[in-house]
């Protein structure tokens, strides 16, 4: 199977060149208007590829994604300014914060199956919400936490350091971020491990009388899709420097979904697509006044009808009419 | 004589005020080739979901090779070395043959996930060796052809092929087998037919529960016929077919004369 043509395939070059054109975007983007839409996209990018693992890949409608990357954003946040930690030490405990919130809430959720897990999951969402709004002395409530500091400068070891003042470092932090999700997913999703997941996605009985622990694997994805949804939410709380409890709303989750679901589900790329294609348009259209959520609420609607995998899945579709291949 | 490889003691299973299984005692010796018959409803189905821990014994005992296994999770069961297949063929439809394949071994493997993300040797050394036993498994069912192709898309027979295959790639010591023919055209049922004796040259122990009467008298060593979840009898398939209450169940009372 890996011959060298595989290895300088057509994909891996298209990835390759991608990649090289995101390192070099700064270069030839110096408004800070586009680079501050880039950064949203990759923030939500890194959001919506990691609720793509445990929906799209691990079959599970996890309707609480919202909420771990508010908890994310709050934990940084809170134990930046009430705690007076550096960024570096918050951003690992509000990772390991929101991956112990979340293995309380999974090994309660992932108790139920389907449309179930998705209505038990999205009152988890309400309950964080609302603990978030209320929980004053904690977390300020609806007035917000105001005044996150940016990531601390890393010293290099011949003097000198990165600091992340600019836009433009900040945009390589949450690029390299996003990269690194998209490696980490990428290299599950291609493993025995990510062949259980999706071993559970087609049949979790089937599944289960083949020896895997369903209970455990499920629980793993969703433990590290809440990993990654939380640094996104520390990196979202670091880069715009105040939260407020809408961030962990069910709103937020939506947003996540119709990325995915428009980007194309159990692909990698799509939730990646879906995220960037809509952020996009939506700042864009910003003057506008078409309420956000019904035109996205539209284009749900004729992407289930027309096209059931979203955008890389019509265009799989497309590349197998036109290379007139059978396999898929 | 030698304890059985898997010893039932007793078993019973009640749905609500239905006894589906009342005291069902039997032993399958390991090598052998066991029918379990019955008309429908007996309770054939439901005695293989109590074995695999897919529903609760509600009295009674299971001994797979000495060990009490009564009431375990299914995936324990198979991790045990008792895999199954199901009435309904199951197999990850949308997925291609090989892929099947190549799940169905991932309960003798880690799959740690540190080794995933950084791509340790060992963890790239699993992966082949669940390559290796699909293509091994491919070979034996017969499959290779049809290596690529989305596993929903195969014949009736071919899809119980794999998903025989998917049962024998978990490298199991007792097969169970859930109307391995069913739905399935006489032509095709020899193709089964001979994969099922070759498996029994493996040394794999099969049991399986059999509707057509051609399968069920020449394929296994011993049979077991269930009634209303009662055990009625048991013995080699020739003296079975002629037991009075064979007859009377199958065929009702006014025949048995």
């Amino acid at each position: 199977m890996k011959t060298l043509s595989h290895l300088y395939s057509p994909k891996r070059l298209a990835v390759l060149l991608l990649i090289l054109l995101g390192f070099t975007i700064p270069f030839f983007v110096t408004s800070r208007f586009y680079l501050h839409i880039l950064i949203m996209c990759c923030l939500w990018g890194m959001a919506a590829t990691s609720m793509n693992l445990i929906m799209g890949y691990t079959g599970q409608v996890n309707l609480a994604h919202g909420a771990f990357f508010g908890i994310g954003a709050y934990a940084a946040g809170l134990l930046m300014l009430k705690l007076g930690l550096n960024f570096w030490p918050a951003l690992v405990l509000a990772c390991i914060i929101t991956m112990a919130l979340g293995f309380c809430i999974g090994i309660l959720a992932l108790r139920t199956k389907g449309s179930y897990f998705a209505i038990g999951t999205m009152c988890f969402n309400v309950i964080i919400t609302v603990i978030i709004d209320s929980w004053e002395e904690l977390t300020e409530g609806a007035r917000g936490l105001l005044g996150i500091p940016r990531p601390s400068a890393i010293p290099l070891p011949f003097g000198g350091e990165i600091t992340f003042t600019s836009m433009p470092s900040y945009y390589y932090l949450v690029l390299i971020s996003l990269l690194l999700t998209l490696l980490v997913i990428y290299r599950i999703v291609h493993s025995m491990l990510g062949r259980s997941f999706m071993a559970i996605r087609g049949n979790e009985e089937l599944a289960e009388s083949l020896g895997i622990h369903a209970m455990r694997t499920k629980l793993l994805s969703f433990l590290i899709s809440t990993v990654f949804a939380g640094l996104a939410g520390v990196l979202y709380a670091s880069y715009i420097g105040f939260l407020s409890p809408e961030i962990s709303d069910y709103h937020i989750t939506f947003e996540f979904l119709i990325f995915c679901m428009i980007g194309g589900l159990g692909t990698l790329g799509g939730p990646l697509i879906g995220a960037f294609l809509l952020t996009v348009v939506s700042e864009l259209l910003q003057g506008i006044a078409i309420p956000r959520l019904v035109a996205y609420g539209f284009l749900l609607v004729i992407t289930i009808i027309f096209l059931r995998g979203g955008i890389v899945g019509g265009a799989q579709m497309l590349w197998l009419r036109v290379s007139g291949k059978e396999r898929r | 004589m030698t304890p059985g490889l898997l010893e039932v003691k007793g078993l019973c299973k009640d749905f609500g005020g239905l006894r589906a299984l009342d005291a069902v005692d039997f032993q399958i010796r390991e090598g052998e080739i066991f029918s379990i018959m019955g008309p429908n409803g007996s309770g054939k189905t439901t005695l293989f979901n109590v074995i695999t821990g897919f529903h609760p014994a509600t009295q009674g005992k299971i001994y797979f090779r000495g060990e009490d296994i009564t009431n375990r999770k299914p995936f324990a069961i198979a991790q045990k070395g008792i895999a199954r297949t199901f009435q309904l063929t199951a197999v990850f439809s949308r997925d291609t043959v090989f892929d099947n394949l190549v799940i169905a071994h991932r309960l003798r493997v880690k799959a740690a996930l540190l080794g995933t993300i950084f791509g340790s040797r060992s963890t790239r050394g699993e992966e082949r060796k669940c390559r290796e036993k699909a293509e091994e498994v491919l070979e034996f069912t017969g499959l290779v052809r049809d290596r690529n192709k989305i596993a929903g898309s195969l014949t009736q027979e071919a899809q119980k092929r794999l998903s025989i295959g998917m049962a024998l790639a978990t490298d199991p010591k007792l097969l169970l087998l859930d109307e391995p023919t069913g739905g399935v055209n006489l032509k095709e049922i020899s193709n089964l037919v001979f994969l099922i004796e070759r498996i029994k040259k493996c040394q794999i122990t099969v049991c399986l529960i059999e509707h057509k009467m051609k399968v069920a008298m020449e394929l296994p060593d011993r049979v077991m016929v269930l009634n209303y979840g009662r055990k009625i009898t048991e013995g080699v398939p020739r003296e079975v077919s002629r037991d009075q209450r064979v007859i009377e169940a199958y065929l009702g009372k006014s025949y048995a004369a």
